[in-house]
């Protein structure tokens, strides 16, 4: 976990332009970022975290800091385990 | 001159993709291509039967009717379609675009259905953003769609759509109280109306039409992402596979002016010698074969980043696009120079050539919109990540 927020906090702070984000920070309404990087974070996020974004993820409100990112991906962890669980059964 | 098409590690004459290749070749050469541009739509029955080979949604796989074809070997297909047919590339490029961003962000129920129904070639889809008032500013849409009992009301105009004509399902950017929306509009739905836009200076077989949308009702399974997202991700989707197309269509653009200048130079004399022999020219030449395999080098390089699904295939494929339709619209005006009067009569490849690829330096993102694209990616250049990865 604390390896992923500080590869979540790179990818961010590269996206931005190195500009200091706090983690709780609103990255989209600060304007720092365009939609080319809203697509291009999900992309990285999959390959990075081995997760598999869906049309109902794309809430902004997950994407929104770098804390909400954290958050999504670890949420997307979990139901993955649970479906792999249940998948098992 | 045979086509060099420069070999890929995923491309093969004899693997699916070769055979595509082939199929398609087979279908372009039923179709007299000078007379739909004449008539300024595609012939009918021609989505149906590439959609049996497969060919309209050749990267959906073969469940849904599609080939289940790389990225390269869907750049071959556009390199083929714009070498020969630029009109053709741009409806299939609007189809794609709209089925890519279905089957990514659409709902389970509503993807198995339209993409089906899209890859045979029974609904047509187009890709409906651009408005009379809002290009290049996506986020300038006027559309709006308001929530309502059964899901959405929609109202607006949309422009410029590529083979809106003959279209059954229109993938929607509108704005909602949410945010960006993408929905599915039905030509059918009560409150649309269709009307074909004429004929540009190029994609003349493309069949534009224009979408207008009176309090046009669309149910909540027909809206594509979450409500917020329309923008940003589905209609991000759909352009970014659609610059892809475009670009790969450049580079068949340029590859054709290639061919139809070597057979030219090299048959027309003058001064006593084949054009070929005159330096002006062999300078002309030699860059446009310079210039068009460096933009598909390109293009591939966009295709590798897109199969890894690394972030930085937006940029590339961006890139691509910006590189190739500058490189066609080039190539393609020196062929007209090459080819004199003989190449400005009516009908005349070179002729269309040059017409489309003007028409390629506008769509999916004009010059200037990749160049800022582009520039905004070098700014985040200076900042390393820790994943080791890197941008450039």
């Amino acid at each position: 976990m604390a390896d992923d927020i500080i590869a979540i906090r790179s990818f961010v702070a590269a996206g931005v332009g190195g500009a200091e984000v706090a983690d709780d920070q609103d990255i989209f309404a600060g304007g720092y970022v365009n939609s080319l990087f809203a697509v291009q974070l999900v992309m990285w996020l999959e390959r990075q975290f081995g997760i598999f974004a869906q049309g109902t993820d794309l809430d902004l409100g997950n994407f929104l800091s770098v804390e909400r990112i954290c958050a999504f991906v670890a949420a997307k962890r979990a139901a993955a385990d649970t479906a792999a669980v249940s998948s098992l059964r | 001159m045979s086509s060099p098409t420069t070999p890929t590690p995923a491309t093969s004459a004899a693997g699916v993709g070769g055979r595509a290749l082939q199929g398609l070749r087979e279908v372009l050469r039923t179709v007299d291509i000078q007379a739909a541009e004449a008539a300024g739509r595609l012939p009918e029955g021609l989505l149906g039967e590439l959609g049996e080979r497969g060919l309209l949604l050749p990267c959906r796989s073969r469940d849904v009717g599609g080939l289940a074809l790389n990225q390269y070997e869907l750049g071959a297909l556009c390199e083929e379609l714009g070498g020969q047919w630029v009109s053709l590339l741009s409806v299939l490029t609007a189809h794609m675009m709209a089925a890519e961003a279905i089957g990514r962000w659409g709902n389970h129920e509503l993807a198995a259905t339209v993409l089906a129904e899209a890859a045979g070639g029974r609904r047509q889809l187009a890709f409906a953003l651009s408005e009379p008032e809002a290009g290049s500013d996506a986020e300038g849409v006027r559309s709006h769609a308001e929530p309502a009992a059964e899901g959405y009301r929609i109202t607006g105009v949309k422009t410029w759509l590529s083979g809106g004509q003959d279209a059954d399902l229109f993938l929607v950017l509108a704005q909602s109280p949410g945010g960006p929306i993408a929905l599915l509009v039905d030509r059918a739905d009560p409150g649309v109306e269709v009307t074909p836009i004429e004929p540009l200076l190029g994609f003349r077989a493309a069949g534009l039409a224009q979408l207008a949308m009176n309090e046009v009702v669309v149910p909540a399974r027909r809206v594509v992402g979450r409500p917020a997202s329309g923008l940003r991700h589905v209609a991000a989707t759909a352009l970014d596979h659609g610059r892809f197309c475009l670009a790969w269509g450049g580079v068949g653009l340029a590859q054709a002016s290639l061919r139809n200048c070597a057979d030219r130079t090299a048959q027309r004399h003058q001064f006593g010698s084949p054009l070929l022999d005159h330096q002006l020219v062999r300078a002309m030449l030699s860059d446009m074969l310079v210039e068009t395999a460096a933009a598909r080098l390109l293009c591939a390089e966009a295709a590798r980043l897109r199969e890894e699904g690394a972030p930085e295939a937006l940029v590339y494929t961006s890139m691509a696009k910006y590189r190739s339709a500058r490189t066609a619209a080039r190539a393609t005006r020196d062929a007209l120079q090459l080819h004199g009067a003989f190449g400005t009569s009516a009908g005349h490849p070179v002729e269309r050539a040059f017409r489309d690829a003007k028409l390629l330096e506008l769509v999916e993102g004009t010059e200037q919109i990749h160049q800022a694209t582009i520039a905004g990616h070098i700014q985040r250049l200076a900042y390393p990540r820790v994943d080791g990865a890197s941008v450039l």
